[in-house]
């Protein structure tokens, strides 16, 4: 049986990580925090920004903090699935040919998938299976990932020319998907300070994957009102415009609302949030928190919202003031 | 944990329950007070004589619906832990904690524990205060100033409306008597179904126009009729226990409304000596008493002076008037009261004449009774009596009395005793006398002389020809067949030994003796007639044929 002080270590090494995190990146606090939640939520993260906000830099910095397998994949409009998951070999074994499986890149605890929507959707849905399923299937053979398994991938949102945009069955795998924002003045001050001088910041591993999983398993078990959680099922059947009783906004600009696995996403990083922020419950807060990065990538727009100017942030903003709690 | 969670969020549910009905409550009387204040603003242009019991109502209904609204919008246990979370910035510790009630695993105890260190600063009452904004109090204020002023105000409207309120509830009071009266009888051994039926009749009868009656008038009128009724029944009723029963029902009947005529009158009296030194409203009030007496006592007299007491501003000569009249009214009641009270010893002695003792009562009160009274005496002791006066003051009587509305009731009470006296001198009388009988269907052919009349039968006509059929027949002509013109050869009774009898032949009289129109000349007249009209008429071609069809087939 756990007790509060297994709790509290856990929840100190965990702000301990993100602290050793913040070191590394300078500012961009939230997006820490959410890529933390999505970590312990046990699901993969969408990066969008613009080129040089640091979002390399973070998968790098959260790899070395969590002592974790980690490695890169620089999606290409060439590159192919088998670059990713990896493929058969024949080789010579015992004067015989066999086949022999070269693990991919795929094959690691942090996968930065750099750029994810260059590569042509073939590759993309490589990542698929991955991803849900946590394996990869060559041949007629699965190969289970190793354990945490977690996908990072990054897309720039401006050069559309080129770029394959992720197709909604794969969007809805990524747990969250976070706007890396252009820092502050400040910080962009910090971030010079750091990377254009010799001063080196040196990461100190906090947390190991079994510790991950451990965390992941006590979190699972935080309670959650009825009340909260018909919060949180409520924004979510809120954002389908055929529901009955369904916001304006979402009558007016969404075309496909949300899956079940928004559900869950808003759920299990709402536990996380809890349990990070120092409580054993979940808060409408907490849901609150969590409902852009989870929504967002999973609200279809639809032409009249493009044509207005209105995100899917915007719509999601509006969902939650017209629910009450 | 469990308990002092739940105590905890019990505590906050009834604090959020005082709030909500002491909200409802201000919501709902305030839209109680704004429709009050609506009715009563109606009320002051418009006659209302419900406005107050509706103002009542209103008031107090707008007070139970807010007390039972707030209790039923109050909010559940869980409702007010998520309120407390709310309030307290508990982050949804307690709703959770209420909803981890009997679990027991590690996260649901450090959860509740959690909870319970968070929940102890928090005061109930200071968080969750029962007030209403200074704004609110306002509006309730002004609304209840409001209607409390047009509540004082008396308009024309208000005052119409207090005395059709106060008609109603006289009304009522007069019900109640009368079925007093009926009961005793009902319980009173003797008295024939028939005779019981047709009381229960004239009561439903009465009872209807009491209900209906606009004014004072119009209760004092309905009553008369069941009392007139009562009458007509102790008269025609065999003597015994039923009839003796029914005399008293009607003697203590016309006591009771002698007593409250004194009591009103007494109530007058006091409110003009109150209006002496008294503001507007006593004056008011004292004008409203004095009319009511006057019109329950048809003292018109009365009436006039109330009326011009009001007109002059409530003058102080126009007051002395009013008392004036009003002690006159009061003699008159006293005198009345007396005469009833001698008829009722007269009674026993006078069992034989059913007339004389119902003279007695009529004396005593109403002018149109005492030619019935009259006819009476005619029938048993013409010969002494009759003669020696009946001249001089009977036929003077009959003819002032006969002019008024009381000729009816003097049709109705002849019914069962007239037929004699008609015989003897009234046969010949106007028309407007036939009138009377002819609903009563009792007369039989007249044959004497001498009577005279000159009123108009305006009375109510209980009789058919089967002795009833409403009483809405007035002023009906009809022809006394085989009548004769009245002269002293035909009078049935023997005349005195002076010779002083004096017959007076109606001239006014608007009934025919014994003359026939033929029928043919009446009906052709009416086709005609009725012919004429319909053409000068825009009914449908179909229906005008029908109708002509119809008088054709009556030639």
């Amino acid at each position: 049986m756990i007790d509060e002080k297994t709790i509290q270590e856990m929840i100190t090494k965990i702000r301990t990580a993100e602290s050793e995190i913040g070191k590394g990146i300078i500012g961009q606090r939230d997006i820490i925090r959410q890529v933390l939640l999505a970590i312990f939520a046990d699901g993969n993260v969408l990066l969008e920004g613009v080129p040089g906000l640091g979002k390399t830099e973070l998968v790098k910095a959260v790899s070395r903090v969590m002592s974790a397998s980690f490695s890169r994949i620089q999606f290409t409009p060439d590159l192919m699935p088998a670059d990713v998951t990896g493929t058969n070999l024949i080789i010579k074994q015992d004067g015989n040919n066999v086949f022999q499986f070269e693990p991919g890149p795929v094959f690691a605890n942090l996968v930065l998938a750099d750029e994810i929507n260059r590569a042509t959707p073939k590759t993309q849905s490589a990542l698929l299976e991955a991803m849900q399923e946590k394996t990869v299937t060559v041949g007629k053979k699965t190969y289970q990932l190793p354990s945490p398994f977690l996908v990072l991938a990054t897309q720039n949102p401006i050069e559309n020319e080129g770029t394959y945009p992720l197709p909604e069955a794969q969007l809805d795998r990524f747990l969250f998907k976070l706007l890396v924002e252009f820092p502050s003045k400040e910080e962009l001050y910090r971030i010079m300070e750091l990377t254009v001088t010799n001063r080196k910041t040196e990461l100190c591993p906090v947390l190991t994957g079994p510790e991950i999983i451990e965390i992941r398993s006590v979190i699972r078990d935080m309670p959650l009102s009825d009340a909260v959680m018909d919060y949180a099922l409520s924004i979510v059947v809120a954002t389908h415009p055929e529901r009955e009783g369904a916001p304006e906004a979402a009558k007016r600009y969404i075309q496909t609302g949300a899956s079940p696995r928004a559900a869950q996403a808003i759920v299990k990083t709402a536990k996380v949030r809890a349990f990070l922020e120092g409580r054993y419950n979940v808060s409408f807060e907490d849901v609150r928190f969590v409902a852009y990065p989870a929504l967002r990538h999973r609200l279809a727009l639809n032409f009249e919202a493009v044509a207005d100017g209105v995100t899917p942030d915007a719509v999601i903003r509006e969902i939650l003031d017209g629910i009450r709690v | 944990m469990d308990a002092e969670i739940r105590v905890f969020a019990g505590r906050v549910r009834r604090r959020l329950r005082e709030q909500s009905v002491v909200r409802e409550l201000f919501w709902w009387t305030t839209g109680g007070l704004l429709l009050s204040l609506i009715l009563s603003l109606v009320s002051l242009a418009v006659p209302f004589p419900m406005a107050l019991p509706f103002i009542a109502v209103v008031l107090a209904l707008s007070v139970i619906g807010g007390m039972a609204a707030g209790v039923l919008k109050a909010p559940t246990l869980m409702e007010s832990a998520l309120r407390a979370d709310e309030q307290g910035r508990f982050e949804e510790r307690v709703s959770t904690a209420l909803f981890l009630q009997g679990r027991e695993d590690a996260f649901s105890v450090l959860q509740k524990k959690d909870a319970v260190s968070r929940i102890r600063d928090f005061r109930v009452r200071k968080e969750f205060p029962v007030r209403i904004r200074k704004r609110q109090a306002a509006l309730f204020l002004a609304l209840a100033i409001l209607l409390g002023v047009s509540g004082m105000a008396d308009t024309p409207a208000r005052q119409t409306a207090r005395v059709q309120s106060d008609v109603k509830r006289t009304g009522k009071e007069k019900l109640a008597r009368l079925e007093k009266v009926e009961q005793r009888l009902k319980e009173q051994e003797g008295l024939s179904e028939t005779e019981l039926l047709e009381l229960e009749e004239q009561l439903e009868r009465t009872g209807m126009d009491l209900k209906e009656a606009q004014s004072y008038e119009d209760l004092k009128k309905a009553e008369e009729r069941f009392l007139k009724k009562l009458e007509m029944a102790a008269e025609q009723a065999e003597p015994g226990q039923a009839k003796e029963a029914l005399q008293k029902a009607a003697q203590e009947s016309l006591a009771a409304e002698q007593a409250e005529q004194e009591q009103l009158a007494q109530e007058a009296q006091e409110a003009l000596e109150k209006a002496e030194d008294g503001d507007r409203r006593d004056k008011q009030e004292a004008y409203e008493k004095l009319k009511k007496l006057s019109e329950l006592s048809g003292d018109q007299n009365l009436g006039k002076k109330a009326e011009a007491y009001q007109k002059s501003g409530f003058s102080s000569g126009e007051r002395a008037d009013a008392r004036q009249a009003l002690s006159e009214n009061q003699k008159n009641l006293t005198g009345g009261s007396k005469m009833a009270d001698g008829n009722n010893s007269q009674t026993g002695s006078q069992t034989g004449s059913q007339n004389s003792s119902q003279s007695g009562n009529q004396n005593g009160s109403q002018n149109g009774n005492q030619n019935g009274s009259q006819n009476g005496n005619q029938n048993g002791s013409q010969n002494g009596n009759q003669n020696g006066n009946q001249n001089d003051s009977q036929n003077g009587n009959q003819n002032s009395n006969q002019n008024g509305s009381q000729n009816g009731n003097q049709n109705g009470n002849q019914n069962g005793s007239q037929n004699g006296n008609q015989n003897g001198g009234q046969n010949g009388n106007s028309g407007n006398q036939n009138g009377g009988r002819n609903g009563n269907g009792n007369n039989g052919g007249g044959s004497g002389n001498g009577g005279t009349g000159t009123g108009g039968g305006s009375g109510w006509n209980y009789g058919s020809k089967e002795g009833r059929e409403g009483y809405a027949k007035t002023r009906e002509n009809i022809t006394i067949p085989e009548g004769v013109l009245g002269e002293d050869e035909n009078l049935t009774g023997i005349a005195n030994g002076n010779q002083t009898s004096q017959m007076v032949q109606s001239e006014q009289s608007r009934a025919w003796s014994g003359n026939k129109v033929s029928y043919g000349e009446v009906s052709g007249a009416y086709k005609e007639k009725a012919i004429r009209k319909i053409d000068g008429s825009n009914y449908p071609g179909k229906l005008k044929e029908q109708i002509r069809n119809y008088f054709d087939g009556l030639d």
